[in-house]
């Protein structure tokens, strides 16, 4: 589990990460989502121990990570522009980490390396932006390490391979304790990747939820009523996160259990009234307006 | 055995990374080592010197094992600066940084295997190719126990010299935040504090009349820091210095001294290095300084020499008159230029020129207290006589006075030379004055005086210069140079009184203060008009020395002055007498170099006149082709600011009439008499020069000669040469 408590991280009098509190529980992907310069980078690379956080308490698996070989052992950090060794074949970096990761499995490695089209001996140099970032997830799930931190890895990956890293990220999941930690300034990459997600926004956290929990938590319900007097009955029930209406058509975002609000709605027998669901985007607009944040122009 | 394994394999990564940079060690070294080697031997075995080794198997020892060695230290510098360059330059940038630092290993263990790995791509083409060159020397039959000793200090030196400018390096590296500037670190403190002495020695000499340098034992590191810079530990390392640590008559010459100096500086770069290492911050990837608090320090050390260089030049280059309104131009000039230049760098934007005004007018105000206590010696530094209760002994030197050149000599074998030490500087190592008050009382009174040299030549034509070094009680050795008027009865007399001190006497000449530890074989005997070299046996020494001593230290200042001197003798030692053979000519033969032999020293004319030497032989008249004499015309000249003296050499003519050479041989001083003590005395006819040339070869004996004051043959006037000279 990785706990961060009121972490905060200066660079020349800039405030890159102010008083981060996040909870990162094991065996979920975690999504940390933000704009450029929203400390995404910086969390993680405090998360991994490259940098010593000014302030706050960072812990993995309750030890502090940085100078901490043992902790830093079970982590694998790729990097927005992952250093490859120079004139360094798949193989060679392989062998590099192979070195430094005990538990680093070659035999998948290639494998891996097969099943991606990746040759073996060709210099990484000559691979293109996105096969480098394929190499990189690779050489991640083969260090076998219990965490993996990438920053904005899968951002522009298209979308087979996207689908061949979840299917992995998936497997390993299933397989050994393994808890990915994905930031992106996109959350429409981490939709179908995370369970879990936070927001950054300038250094610091303002949001941090389960996925699921979330979309099973908030609705878009579009509804029409015979008369005013049922629909103000109907709606009073319910609690609207946001309402909008045309005409007689009322869209309502709200929160609770589905089966509690169509029954609450259909005890005012209305013309009709369905579930339509929600995109991540329109969740977390949603739940950041609640917040007092206007996030739309922010990360979509 | 994980973390040993774990070592091992970082190592081998590491190697991986940049392999090129053993194969650029290797290169080097083989073309230092096996091509030089090769190319030498094959030029040897033609019969060509090579400092001056008869054969193969002394060049092996001797050179290739020995001399050499310089090269192979530059070359380990260069070395150690792509080792460190290489090895940590990861450190400058992020990216790299990110990899390397969030793999699972301490700093420490990085740290190390980085360090060894280093200096193994150093140590392994090196040693390599040393064992190489001894296989070679072996094929050779040119191999001995003495080479393989040679080979194996001359690795241990290298080495050293390696790890030392590896170690400074890596504090350079460490403590950057950037390639370019990291290499502009690594040249700066390598030489930092040399080239700092430096100025402050050129400031000193700019602007204190009394400073004055001696090279045998302070030389440039009197300016104390010039030893700290890793450069000058190398150059202390090779340099020949007089006191005695230097092993001399060998070619493999190092000061040994000087290997504990830089292990123990080698060590604590490297210490620095690792702790930089380890404190520095991951985000510093990029800047220029990796520590925001080093750069004020890094900034104030920079720009104050800087400014006071600028300002040393702009006073070089402007008149006499404007030196001060230049030199302060210079100041504020160089102050600005290096304040602004350096915070561009480090903050890598021209727009951050000005960015720390504090810093910038606290430096400005170092450097003005630092100008105006140099331009006006505010801290009395001319002044500056010790208590004599601080006192240990007091060195004097009378400059121009009895100036005997105390040669040593070096090599081997062949290869035999002679080291010249500079009087001034010989002196105040030999002369230790002890209880006589009129040394300290002329210090004093120099010092209130403090005359200097202007313009005025007439009225300064008997100034004088006297060097003394203060051996203080806490063990610090000062020196001063005062200017003394010896016109002035009262200088004169003090003069007379330290002359007359036999501490004095006995300093100042090198065959007394020596002569006793040394075994000569030979006396180089020169006489107004001849010379001779005699055999010294032991009894022989000990009669000379005890006869030269008694008689010398009778020798009163005003006597001294009042007396032409009649000849001058130079013992030899073995190896000083193979260096004058081995130059195939005798340096010291015919000069008045030696100690001087007055009339008054009838024990010791006799002496040499039982051992084969009469001091008052005169040339053979029959022998005497021809005199020839020339005319010194001297010239006022004036440059635009002040006035200054030349002089041209113009022939009077050639005599050749037996009587009239007689005239002029009966008049007749050695030149180098004036050398050695002329400018005191007003014995000597220095606007005439004569040589003697003879029959046989029709060659001029090797002196030149003067008439003694007032006694230049009336003929000489009558001369045309002489008559068409002074029109």
């Amino acid at each position: 589990m990785i706990t961060a408590s009121q972490i905060s991280k200066q660079f020349d009098g800039i405030e890159a990460v102010k008083d981060i509190s996040v909870s990162i529980r094991n065996g979920e992907v975690f999504g940390l989502i933000g704009t450029n310069g929203a400390g995404k980078s910086t969390f993680l690379r405090m998360a991994c121990g490259i940098l010593k956080p000014d302030s706050g308490t960072l812990l993995v698996d309750e030890k502090q990570v940085y100078e901490n070989d043992a902790v830093k052992a079970e982590i694998f950090y790729i990097s927005d522009d992952q250093y490859f060794l120079p004139n360094a074949t798949p193989l060679d970096m392989a062998d590099f980490y192979h070195d430094y990761y005990v538990k680093f499995d070659m035999g998948r490695f290639r494998e891996l390396l097969g099943k991606f089209q990746l040759e073996q001996r060709r210099k990484v140099a000559t691979f293109s932006k996105g096969m480098k970032k394929q190499l990189s997830v690779l050489l991640g799930v083969c260090a076998n390490t219990k965490y993996m931190f990438c920053d904005e890895t899968f951002d522009g990956l298209d979308p087979m391979m996207r689908q061949a890293v979840k299917s992995i990220f998936a497997g390993e999941l299933a397989g050994r304790d393994f808890t990915p930690v994905i930031a992106s300034h996109n959350l429409r990459e981490l939709e179908d990747i995370c369970d879990s997600v936070g927001i950054l926004h300038q250094g610091g956290v303002i949001m941090q939820k389960d996925l699921e929990e979330m979309k099973l938590n908030i609705h878009n319900i579009q509804c029409v009523f015979h008369t005013p007097e049922d629909e103000a009955a109907a709606l009073r029930g319910l609690a609207i996160v946001k309402s909008e209406k045309r005409g007689s058509l009322n869209t309502l975002t709200v929160r609770g259990k589905i089966e509690e609000i169509m029954a609450g709605i259909n005890l005012h027998n209305p013309v009709f009234a369905e579930n339509i669901s929600l995109t991540l985007e329109e969740i977390f607009i949603s739940e950041t307006e609640v917040a007092g944040y206007d996030i739309k122009n922010l990360i979509f | 055995m994980t973390s040993r394994i774990l070592f091992f394999k970082l190592i081998r990564q590491d190697v991986k990374k940049r392999i090129w940079c053993p194969i650029v060690i290797f290169l080097g070294y083989f073309l230092a080592l096996e091509v030089n080697m090769l190319r030498l031997m094959g030029k040897i075995e033609e019969g060509a010197d090579y400092y001056y080794c008869k054969d193969i198997p002394e060049y092996v020892e001797k050179c290739l094992f020995g001399t050499d060695i310089k090269m192979f230290v530059m070359l380990a510098c260069l070395a150690a600066f792509l080792c460190a360059v290489s090895g940590f330059s990861y450190l400058h940038s992020r990216v790299q940084l990110d990899l390397y630092h969030s793999l699972p290993v301490k700093r420490t263990q990085a740290f190390l295997a980085k360090y060894v790995s280093g200096a193994l791509q150093f140590f392994l083409p090196f040693a390599v190719h040393v064992g190489i060159c001894m296989g070679i020397a072996a094929g050779k039959a040119a191999f001995s126990g003495a080479a393989f000793g040679n080979a194996v200090k001359m690795v241990g030196v290298v080495t050293l010299a390696f790890l030392l400018s590896y170690g400074v390096f890596l504090v350079a590296v460490c403590l950057t935040g950037n390639v370019v500037i990291s290499v502009f670190g690594c040249l700066v403190l390598f030489f930092y504090s040399a080239v700092a002495s430096l100025l402050t020695s050129t400031l000193f000499q700019t602007f204190f009349s009394t400073y004055m340098v001696v090279s045998w034992n302070d030389g440039l590191d009197y300016v104390s820091y010039w030893r700290f810079s890793p450069v000058s530990m190398l150059v202390d390392l090779f340099e020949p210095r007089y006191s005695g640590a230097f092993q001399n008559n060998t070619f493999f010459r190092y000061n040994a001294d000087c290997l504990w100096k830089i292990a123990a500086a080698a060590f604590v770069y490297t210490l620095i290095a690792f702790v930089l290492y380890k404190k520095r911050a991951s985000e510093a990837a990029g800047r220029a300084i990796a520590f925001r608090w080093a750069e004020p320090v890094i900034k104030t050390l920079l720009v104050i020499p800087l400014a006071l260089l600028s300002g040393l030049f702009f006073r070089e280059i402007a008149s006499e008159k404007g030196a001060d309104s230049w030199y302060l131009f210079g100041v504020v000039f160089g102050y600005v230029l290096a304040a602004v230049l350096l915070e561009i760098i480090f903050r890598l934007d021209i727009k951050g020129a000005f960015c720390h005004k504090k810093q910038f007018v606290f430096n400005a105000a170092c450097l003005a207290v630092l100008a105006v206590v140099l331009r006006f010696d505010v801290l009395g530094y001319n002044t500056y006589v010790p208590a004599d209760s601080e006192l240990v002994s007091c060195a004097v030197s009378i400059e121009n006075l009895m100036h005997v050149s105390p040669a040593r000599s070096a090599g081997s074998g062949r290869a035999m030379w002679y080291t010249y030490i500079g009087v001034t500087d010989y002196r105040m190592d030999s002369v230790k004055i002890q209880g006589n008050p009129s040394v300290m009382d002329l210090a004093r009174k120099a010092a209130s005086e403090h005359l200097t040299y202007g313009s005025d030549n007439e009225a300064q034509k008997d100034y004088r210069m006297v060097a003394f070094g203060y051996n203080l009680k806490n063990g610090k050795h000062i020196y001063r140079m005062y200017t003394i008027d010896m016109a002035d009865a009262q200088t004169r007399a003090l003069v007379a009184d330290v002359f007359n001190d036999s501490s004095y006497k006995t300093g100042i000449s090198p065959m007394l203060n020596d002569g006793w530890k040394k075994e000569y074989i030979k006396l180089n005997c020169v006489g107004t008009f001849h010379n001779a070299v005699l055999d010294v046996t032991p009894e022989f020494q000990t009669k000379l020395l005890e006869t030269y001593q008694e008689e010398f230290l009778k020798l009163d200042f005003d006597m001294m002055l009042d007396t032409y001197p009649i000849g001058c003798i130079s013992p030899l030692t073995a190896e000083e007498y193979q260096a004058d053979l081995s130059w195939g000519h005798s340096v010291r033969y015919d000069r008045y170099d030696g100690s001087l032999i007055y009339p008054q020293f009838t024990k010791t004319i006799a002496l040499l006149k039982e051992y084969g030497f009469d001091v008052y032989e005169a040339v053979n008249m029959d022998d005497i082709d021809y005199i020839n004499v020339l005319y010194r015309k001297e010239n006022t000249e004036f440059n635009g600011t002040y006035s200054y003296v030349t002089y041209d050499y113009l022939e009077v003519g050639s005599v050749y009439d037996a009587q009239e050479q007689a005239q002029i041989l009966e008049q007749a001083l050695n030149t180098d008499y004036h050398w050695q003590v002329g400018t005191y005395t007003d014995l000597v006819e220095d606007t005439f020069e004569f040589s003697i040339h003879t029959k046989t070869d029709n060659e001029s004996l090797q002196s030149k000669f003067h008439f003694k004051k007032g006694m230049v043959p009336d003929f000489i006037y009558a001369m045309e040469g002489y008559q068409k000279a002074v029109k």
